[in-house]
């Protein structure tokens, strides 16, 4: 275990301010209709994850930290949107998410999860240093709601960018409760996501060769035939 | 009384300069140039020298509703905290009679457009109400989020608890503050829900429950709607920027939180011309979404507060 | 509960000192000028008007044998000879029973006083019948508030759902109202077994040798009872549904808004805003009379909160669809009932938890709410009743433009309108704000889930407030403003002297609940006081009778008299404005027609075209069936029709599943008496070996 952080009223409010600031952008998420703008919502989390890794790394004084700072924003901020932008611009696609289940139905199950994760991270966070009180719950809260975009939404990149949303929120808690993972997984995974989102485009050029469309429902339709 | 009375003639005078100001914004903003600061007032006058022209068929109630609203309106201004902290009618009302007001204000706007008994009124109507139903519990679920330092729903509570507190912005107003903005234009008929600066379109909200008002009755209702945004704005500036705020009556103290205020009133009246150039109008059937994620937003709010912040 | 037989004050003097005297008198008075009524009529109906201002009489003098009882916080009991031997009645007037003793004078005069005008056009032969009933029916519910054993109550209480039966049926020779009827009948006795179960279980527990044989079904020997967690449960389950059934509990609520709306306007007001209150003063009476605080757990109170919030949203849900003016008030009261039962389980989770101030302003705020429905639903149902007789439409498509032409009667559901939309300065808004102020003592509470279903529960009351606001928008901006949709409503006239007046009281009584909100509570307080033993800690005393301060020192405040003078001062001030920019000259004009020459009501929206973002936006709370004309049709139609889904969801489904049970039954039945002597026999030898070696 880590030792507890100094007490530093001003970085933890910074911290819990950044918490909630991602646990917003996860739920907003769920509210936009727009790909582009999910993209960028998927760029801000980036900016909010570097900000609370800078400050748990100036906090805990461990150097590691701010390295994964940086590669967070190398990648999380200025790589993977860049990448999905041109994804974007070369699929064509434009306007609007199509959602399975309604927009504000979603959201509804979105507050309702967020309760669930509160409730379930309620004894966990009494366990927990100072720092990450509380904000166990809301990194719970944010992959769920990263999960339930994945599900509620019909595009495959919507659930790209879910997966990669879920990933950020694994990364917030992972940060705030330990520290982080050690460097050689931090990267591990960093790098993981990377090819998954180049396999994923590339998969999705071949999908819509095939389909003509990226509407997972035709690929359900050849599953059962 | 004297304070009372300065803040009556304070919101009277600044509402259409306020919404001047938000005017001279949006036309820089968009490469036009501003009619002035007093351009709001320019039309007021005008309006009240102009002929009063009833529509037949029409009850009382179409004649009574301009200055009910306006009444009703204008009576918050009294309790909302904007020269002093404590003034003294405040506890008179609370946050929840003050939405409580603006709802009576919507409803009884709403049954002066059905009464003209035309198809644009009614639509009007309709509309307004429905981006009422959920505006207006999420006004209160904001309410309740700011109020939840206090413990109580009392606005000088709530701005004493926020001016007392250690922390400089608390990670649940950032919520508050999310569905504060988007009730803000919801509900003073702003740009993505609808068109202030329209006169005849098919989704308009506010202009169509005005559409059969003309002089002097158009003129309290639209002074009152500017009253409203003003309000509104001082609400937003009492939770999420509280500086600055004098708590005594000493000229000083006055005179520079009057600086501060007319400060913060101009940033938020250039931040809302910002949005209302930057975003597109909604379809009509996405403003529930859009206050249903302001309400939700704000309820997110209320609980992040007892996770990481008691 | 323990209060001395020697806390009756002295002897009477005469017979109207004492409020229990005085309300045994009532009851008994209704009875008799009902039947005097119903004799009379027959003869004349000039006496119409003299017998129902008696009847009315008898509602002030309850009302004040209420306030009386509430000012001394009396509690009188006496047991009167009669009903079966070794069974005597036992009836007593605690705070609790004043208070609604005062909802019931208080509301019955008004409707009584409107009644004397509008029964003018019922047919005569149906009008001794009708009168009779309505007595019964005061007189059978005023039994209900008053009895102090299970005998007493279930007496009057079966009386009470027959006579209402009888007042829903009166105009019988139409379908719609046999059905509903039947429907209510059959919703009642289901209510009336549950609520029976749970007076067994409370007696079965009570301490043995305390009160032998079958006097132990007196409510005294019942707070004494102590059971076990499991039957207490039983005994809340069944009181809640029990009582739920009448109050319109979903899923229970299904009679409700067919059998209010049928009945004649006067009793629709009676049903919806008095006969409702009897189910929550029964739920009171059990959960926090007769079972005791102690006996209930704080995680009860969440679902009664729960189901209390949904009722809410689900009855405005359905009222704002509705085109009936009546069925829309009545879905209006489930949702009014839901918010009455949202506080009552804020107030078992706050008290069971240990927040007992915060709980006692929760229950105060539902009862005040009671008290407020009875009001403003009791003027709103005459006022649907005036709309009716003015246009002889059944529909809001028919109205319209009534405001103009009665503008009296107009003006006063204007009142009522604004009152139950829950706007200040109404009486509508100081409970719905006590509630909020409840609820929003959600931080004191522990654990998340607890304080996510209070404030779940409070955004629900606000969401349903909201939509409260604009379903009335819509009941009054389509019937009584714009123009007239019908014939009948171009030709409607204001309402005679009677029913004026029937309708003032009402609103007198919602004014006056609006401005003395510390008076009232302070009575409020006094009902209370036994059941949660605790005063208001935030008594009215200390605030003094301007300022509503529930939660002292810090709390939030508010003054509906200060507010009121504000916005009295104000008025005229706006006023005053236009004249400061000189006088300019007004005059009519047509409307503008969208550059069409001719403007037709067809053109203004219509019920169902007002409510129909709220269907479009809560689909799922309706099960919609939607008739869209084909391209090229010679004469399209549009046809909607909205149901709600519980009957195909749940109660089609009971049906079918009774009827393919007589179906198996059906096998078994041959025609021949020998058949059923030997099913006869068979049972007998079964039974018998069961008893024997079981």
């Amino acid at each position: 275990m880590s030792p507890p952080l100094p007490a530093h009223p001003l970085a933890n409010y910074l911290i819990q301010f950044l918490g909630s600031a991602l646990l917003m952008s996860a739920f907003a998420m769920l509210a936009l209709r727009r790909m582009t703008s999910l993209v960028r919502i998927f760029a801000l989390q980036g900016i909010l994850l570097t900000l609370s890794t800078l400050a748990v790394a100036i906090l805990s004084s461990e150097t590691h930290l701010l390295f994964s700072a940086l590669f967070t924003f190398a990648f999380k901020v200025l790589l993977l949107p860049a990448i999905l932008f041109r994804l974007l611009n070369r699929l064509r696609i434009q306007g609007e998410v199509e959602a399975l289940v309604n927009v504000p139905s979603t959201m509804v199950l979105g507050l309702a999860i967020v309760v669930f994760s509160f409730t379930l991270a309620g004894p966990i966070s009494e366990l927990a240093s100072t720092v990450s009180k509380g904000l166990i719950g809301v990194g719970l809260a944010s992959l769920l709601l990263s999960f339930l975009m994945m599900i509620s939404r019909r595009k495959a990149l919507t659930q790209v960018i879910g997966f990669l949303g879920m990933e950020n929120a694994l990364f917030f808690s992972a940060i705030n409760a330990t520290y982080g993972m050690p460097m050689v997984v931090e990267l591990g995974v960093a790098f993981d996501v990377l090819v998954g989102t180049f396999v994923f485009g590339i998969f999705f050029f071949q999908i819509r060769e095939t389909f003509e469309s990226l509407d997972l429902k035709h690929m359900d339709t050849t599953s059962m035939e | 009384m004297a304070v009372e009375g300065a803040q009556l003639v304070l919101a009277l005078v600044a509402a259409p300069i306020l919404t001047g100001w938000i005017g001279v914004c949006r036309a820089v903003l968009s490469n036009r140039s501003p009619a002035g600061l007093l351009q709001p007032w320019r039309d007021l006058v005008r309006l009240f020298r102009k002929e009063t022209i009833i529509p037949e068929g029409t009850s009382f109630l179409f004649r009574a509703v301009p200055f009910l609203v306006f009444a009703a309106l204008l009576s918050c201004v009294l309790f909302v905290p904007f020269l002093v902290t404590d003034p003294p009618l405040a506890p008179v009302a609370d946050a929840v009679v003050l939405v409580g007001l603006f709802s009576l204000a919507r409803m009884l706007m709403a049954f002066g457009a059905m009464d003209a008994g035309t198809p644009f009124g009614d639509l009007g109507g309709r509309r307004e109400m429905m981006v009422g139903f959920l505006a207006e519990p999420a006004t209160l679920m904001i309410l309740f989020t700011a109020s939840l330092w206090s413990r109580s729903t009392s606005l000088p509570a709530i701005l004493h608890s926020l001016l007392g507190a250690a922390a400089p912005f608390h990670p649940s107003l950032l919520f508050a503050l999310l569905a504060f903005i988007l009730i803000l234009l919801a509900e003073n008929g702003r740009l993505p829900i609808d068109n202030p600066s329209t006169h005849l379109e098919l989704t308009m909200i506010h202009e169509a429950m005005l559409l059969e008002y003309s002089g002097p009755l158009l003129a309290m209702m639209e002074w009152g709607s500017q009253i409203k945004l003003l309000l509104y704005l001082l609400i937003g500036t009492d939770f999420f920027l509280p500086a600055g705020l004098p708590s005594s009556l000493s000229p000083g103290a006055l005179g520079a939180g009057l600086l501060f205020l007319s400060a913060k009133l101009l940033m938020a009246g250039a931040g809302l011309a910002l949005i209302e150039t930057l975003f597109a109008k909604l379809r009509i059937f996405r403003v529930p979404e859009f206050t249903a994620l302001a309400y939700l937003l704000a309820t997110m709010g209320f609980l992040i507060h007892f996770v990481l912040e008691v | 509960m323990e209060e001395s037989p020697s806390a009756s004050p002295l002897p009477s003097m005469t017979p109207f000192s004492d409020p229990l005297d005085t309300s045994l008198f009532v009851l008994l008075g209704w009875g008799i000028a009902g039947v005097l009524g119903f004799f009379l009529l027959q003869r004349s109906r000039i006496l119409l008007g003299p017998l129902s201002l008696l009847l009315a009489a008898g509602g002030i003098i309850l009302a004040s044998s209420g306030i009386r009882g509430l000012v001394r916080g009396s509690d009188l009991r006496q047991v009167l000879p009669g009903g079966l031997p070794g069974l005597p009645f036992h009836v007593r007037q605690d705070p609790l029973s004043s208070f609604f003793l005062l909802i019931l004078g208080g509301a019955a005069t008004g409707i009584l006083l409107f009644s004397a005008g509008y029964l003018k056009s019922l047919p005569p032969s149906r009008l001794p019948a009708y009168f009779l009933r309505t007595a019964l029916f005061l007189a059978s519910m005023e039994g209900v508030f008053l009895a102090d054993d299970a005998y007493v109550f279930m007496v009057f209480w079966e009386i009470m759902a027959l006579v209402s039966y009888a007042l829903v049926v009166t105009e019988s020779d139409r379908e719609e109202v046999r059905n509903a009827g039947f429907l209510y009948l059959l919703m009642a006795h289901f209510g009336s077994l549950l609520i029976m179960v749970a007076f067994f279980v409370l007696a079965s527990h009570e301490p043995s040798g305390l009160s032998p044989g079958l006097s132990a079904f007196t409510f005294e020997s019942m707070r004494t009872s102590a059971p076990p967690t499991g039957a207490a449960l039983l005994v809340f389950i069944c009181a809640l549904l029990g009582f739920g059934a009448k109050a319109g509990l979903i899923p229970l609520h299904v009679w409700l808004p067919e059998a209010h709306p049928v009945a004649p306007s006067p009793a629709s007001a009676l049903l919806s805003g008095i006969m409702l209150k009897t189910a929550i003063y029964g739920i009171l009476r059990v959960f926090f009379g007769l079972l005791g605080l102690g006996h209930l757990d704080y995680t009860w109170g969440v679902p009664v909160l729960l189901a209390g919030g949904l009722m809410a949203l689900f009855g405005i849900l359905h009222a704002l669809v509705q085109s009936d003016p009546k069925k829309l008030l009545a879905y209006s009261s489930i949702e009014n009932i839901g918010i009455l039962f949202l506080g009552i389980g804020l107030a078992i989770l706050y008290m069971r938890s240990g927040h007992s101030l915060a709980g006692e302003i929760a229950l105060a705020a539902s009862l005040y709410h009671a008290i407020n429905h009875a009001f403003f639903k009791s003027l709103l149902f005459m006022g649907a009743g005036t709309m009716i007789h003015a246009t002889g439409s059944h529909d809001l498509n028919g109205m319209g433009g009534l405001l103009r032409r009665m503008p009296v009667s107009g003006g006063f559901v204007l009142v009522g309108v604004l009152c139950i939309a829950g706007l200040p300065p109404g009486n509508g808004f100081v409970s719905e704000w006590l509630l909020l102020q409840a609820a929003l003592q959600a931080g004191s509470l522990s654990g998340t889930l607890l304080r996510s279903a209070v404030l779940l529960g409070g955004a629900l009351l606000v969401l349903a407030s909201a939509l409260a606001a604009m379903g009335f928008v819509k009941f009054y901006g389509i019937g009584y403003l714009g123009l007239p949709r019908s014939e009948g409503a171009r030709n409607a006239h204001d309402v005679s002297a009677a029913e004026k007046i029937g309708m003032a009281w009402m609103v007198a009584g919602c004014l006056l609940l609006a401005l003395s909100p510390v008076r009232m509570l302070g009575w409020i307080e006094q009902a209370l006081r036994p059941l949660t033993g605790a005063p208001l800690s935030g008594s009215p005393s200390l605030t003094g009778w301007l300022w509503l301060l529930p939660l002292p020192p810090r709390g939030a405040t508010f003054s509906p008299v200060i507010l009121l003078g504000i916005l009295a001062i104000l008025l005229p001030l706006a006023l005053l404005i236009p004249r400061l920019f000189g006088k300019t000259s007004r005059r009519q004009s047509p409307v503008w027609g969208c550059g069409y020459g001719t403007r037709t009501f067809r053109m203004q929206d219509s019920a169902g075209s007002f409510a129909q973002p709220i269907r479009h936006f809560f689909a799922n709370f309706f099960l919609m069936k939607r008739h869209l004309p084909e391209p090229g049709e010679k004469r399209p139609t549009f046809e909607l029709t909205v149901e709600d889904p519980h009957w195909a969801y749940l109660y089609r489904p009971i049906l079918r599943l009774f009827q393919s049970l007589a179906g198996l039954a059906e096998k078994v039945r041959s025609g021949r008496i020998s058949v059923y002597l030997v099913y006869s026999f068979g049972t007998l030898i079964f039974l018998l070996t069961v008893f024997r070696w079981m």
